[in-house]
């Protein structure tokens, strides 16, 4: 009887095929659990990641943008700051990445725009790889004037466009 | 400069007549305000005739600048259709005793058909100006326009 | 008050003048009126009663706005006209000319039409009210949906006849259209008809250029992720990718023969100018400088190149020859100067330079003499392109926040916002095109 049980376990634990004969209650009932529990801690090991994963994302998400005057791409004291905290996390999170995008205010034309946003989002770039971030890890694209985060025309909504943006995202497995 | 110029564009026909009625008003208070002008500026130990003689040319300077008002009035070109900044021609026209033109004849063409078609046209849009003065004693005056396509 | 002041002065100079006792010389230096002054009455019908439709009416009103629209004309009021409208005279034999020079108008259009039923045969006519003779007369034939046709040639027989030069009525201007984050390509006739929208791509566009034949349009997009560059044929309604780096791919000049264009590139780690030959695809760097180096405008011989370098610490204006050697620096007043464009007949330069906080347009001679302020407006102006004549400028400028696109004659003179785009869209970027064969 041990024996037909511990076969029949094994078997199941391999993974049952289908067309098996009708097992006793108690050896059904065994397996369903065994398979419940099973089906429990995969669960609950995916919700336990999701919640890390959700949780890093809000980190990612939480780093600011850093500003810059007018017609310029130098980093200030605040912007160092922040890229530091920035370096620190995607060494410590390596499976994650970041584009940094570069924005200006619209007073200037288009296509100078596009060159000084360029400027800025490699800026920020260069001082990330000066920490120790490889260089890899990091994109810059480059907006201009064309997606101001306050539409106005006002020095204080000007000053908010001037701006580099980071997405920090999960690598694709 | 350029918008003052645009805005001062409506009925050119209505200021003109506005000077035709009172050409000698204008003349007398403006005849004031240079003599003034000129007597303080004069030495005093010129003979009595000089000063005399600069009163009429004075009367006759005054005349022509209603020409040169009433002919710039009637001016009509747009400029930006010129090839270039520097064009003058100069156009001779008799005006008879009873302020009408005459003989109206290029001394000089600018080079530009649409130019010198235009100051034809600004003098003839003028005509008549107002009477020769009484006191002078010709039968017609001869006078050179010049016009330039650009501000001195 | 000007003018008694003006008067004063001139006497005072002719004061001082030489006293000639033979022709006196008097000086006038500059028109008074910028415009010809001009009255179009209603067209006669000259067919059989009973046919004329809205035809009367509608002829005058098109060739007035297609006039208007021109800068030259100055359009006199229906309510001044003194002639009797029932008035059939054509000919200038019967027409009493003192009629329109004294209320001031230089010029009278008349015309006349018949219709059939199936075919409109339509009389055009320009007299000269002070010389009192007829200055050019046209007769059209054709289908009634040809009417408009009909008055753009004549408008331009009317230019040409009085400027030199026919219109521009057949070309198109090229702009974007933005709403959020969201722009595409637009064209549009310089009159207003005909807007049309040629991209799809929901996403950002940027910079469109006409190709120097007007058949296709470069333009930058974002609709790959990326600031590529593309061009499209809008009568085809195809569009190739033909430079997509990393970094930035901005094409802003095409040279006259169309097989080569000059365009803006980060690839090499900072923005400099490339000459991209378009069939081989072939790039040749021209500038190496660390400074940003954007904006490059070819002049219309390929001999040089204008473009926007900060290198001398804030944006200014360069020309560089076509090998992007000798260099030098052709703006000088200002702290930022942008968007270089060559004239049509390479003498002048047109660019967005900053004045008060603000852009506006200005022009400058290629040797850097003769700078001329264009727009003083509120809100300012950007991106200008000059007419294939040279008579004209297209370029943005803002109102409550939204750009609209607006013409200027290139003497600063007659500014109008172009007719026939309006939407909750911001516009910004035009770009004229050269004559088309529209009609």
């Amino acid at each position: 009887m041990l024996v037909l049980i511990c076969s029949f376990a094994l078997v199941c634990l391999a993974g049952c095929p289908s067309g098996q004969a009708v097992k006793s209650d108690s050896e059904l009932t065994t397996q369903d659990q065994l398979a419940a529990e099973e089906a429990t801690a995969l669960a609950e090991e995916t919700a336990r990641e999701q919640a890390l994963l959700e949780e890093l994302l809000a980190e990612a998400d939480s780093f600011n943008n850093i500003h810059f005057a007018f017609d310029k791409y130098d980093l200030n004291l605040e912007s160092r700051n922040v890229l530091g905290l920035l370096a620190e996390w995607l060494q410590e999170h390596t499976d994650f990445n970041v584009t940094i995008e570069g924005h200006c205010d619209d007073r200037g034309t288009i296509a100078y725009n596009l060159a000084l946003g360029e400027r800025r989002a490699d800026a920020a770039k260069a001082y990330l790889v000066n920490l120790g971030v490889t260089g890899g890890k990091i994109a810059t694209i480059s907006y201009g004037e064309e997606l101001p985060v306050d539409p106005r025309n006002t020095p204080a909504a000007w000053a908010k466009n001037r701006r580099d943006h980071f997405i920090v995202f999960p690598q694709k497995q | 400069m350029k918008k003052e110029v645009e805005r001062g564009l409506s009925a050119p026909v209505r200021k003109t007549e506005i000077l035709r009625k009172s050409p000698t008003g204008n003349v007398d208070t403006a005849i004031e305000g240079i003599k003034k002008r000129v007597e303080s500026a004069t030495n005093d130990s010129r003979p009595s005739t000089a000063r005399g003689n600069s009163e009429i040319n004075l009367k006759m300077r005054v005349y022509y600048s209603v020409v040169w008002s009433m002919i710039k009035e009637q001016w009509a070109l747009p400029k930006s259709i010129l090839p270039d900044d520097n064009l003058e021609a100069i156009v001779e026209t008799n005006i008879l005793r009873n302020g009408t033109v005459s003989n109206l004849t290029f001394e000089k063409r600018s080079g530009n058909r649409y130019f010198d078609e235009s100051v034809i046209k600004a003098i003839k849009k003028a005509d008549p100006f107002p009477p020769l003065p009484e006191w002078l004693d010709k039968r017609y005056i001869t006078l050179g326009v010049r016009f330039h396509s650009s501000e001195l | 008050m000007r003018k008694t002041t003006s008067f004063l002065i001139f006497l005072l100079i002719l004061l001082w003048g030489s006293t000639a006792c033979g022709k006196v010389y008097i000086d006038i230096n500059s028109p008074a009126f910028q415009k010809f002054p001009v009255a179009i009455p209603e067209f006669k019908n000259i067919g059989k009663p009973g046919t004329e439709k809205n035809y009367p009416a509608w002829f005058a009103d098109q060739l007035s706005r297609t006039l208007k629209i021109t800068g030259f004309f100055k359009l006199i009021s229906k309510d001044a006209f003194l002639e009797n409208q029932d008035n059939t005279n054509l000919t200038a034999e019967e027409i009493d000319f003192s009629n329109w020079s004294s209320i001031g108008s230089d010029f009278l259009i008349k015309g006349g039409f018949s219709y059939d039923g199936s075919r409109l045969s339509v009389e055009f006519r320009l007299f000269d009210t002070i010389e009192g003779k007829l200055v050019t007369g046209k007769k059209y034939w054709g289908k009634p949906d040809e009417k408009k046709i009909m008055v753009l040639r004549f408008a331009d027989e009317i230019l040409m006849a009085l400027t030199g030069k026919a219109g521009v009525f057949d070309t198109k201007i090229a702009f974007i259209g933005k709403k959020g984050n969201s722009s595409e390509v637009y064209t549009v006739n310089f009159d207003g008809s005909d807007l049309d929208r040629i991209t799809d791509f929901n996403s950002l566009t940027l910079l469109p250029h006409w190709s120097p034949d007007g058949s296709e349009i470069s333009f930058t997009s974002y609709k790959n992720g990326n600031p590529d560059c593309y061009i499209i044929n809008p009568a085809k309604r195809k569009t190739r990718r033909i430079s997509s780096f990393s970094g930035l791919n901005l094409l802003t000049s095409w040279s006259s023969n169309g097989k080569q264009a000059l365009i803006v590139l980060s690839r090499d780690g900072n923005e400099e100018i490339y000459i991209k030959y378009l069939r081989s695809g072939k790039l040749q760097r021209l500038t190496r400088a660390h400074a940003i180096d954007v904006s490059p405008a070819w002049s219309p011989d390929g001999q040089k190149i204008a473009f926007v370098s900060n290198r001398s610490g804030s944006p200014q204006i360069f020309i560089m020859d076509s090998e992007g050697k000798k260099t030098k620096r052709l703006t000088f007043e200002g702290y930022y100067n942008s968007s270089p464009c060559w004239s049509p007949d390479g003498t002048r330069i047109a660019y967005a330079g900053s004045s008060n906080g603000q852009f506006q347009i200005f022009t400058i001679g290629e040797n850097g003499d003769k700078l001329m302020q264009l727009t003083f407006e509120a809100g300012g102006g950007e991106s200008p392109s000059w007419s294939p004549d040279g008579r004209y400028l297209v370029f943005s400028s803002k109102k409550n926040g939204q750009g609209r696109i607006c013409v200027i004659n290139s003497n600063g003179l007659s500014l109008r916002v172009l007719p026939g785009i309006n939407g909750v869209k911001t516009y910004q970027s035009p770009s004229w095109s050269r004559h088309l064969n529209l009609y």
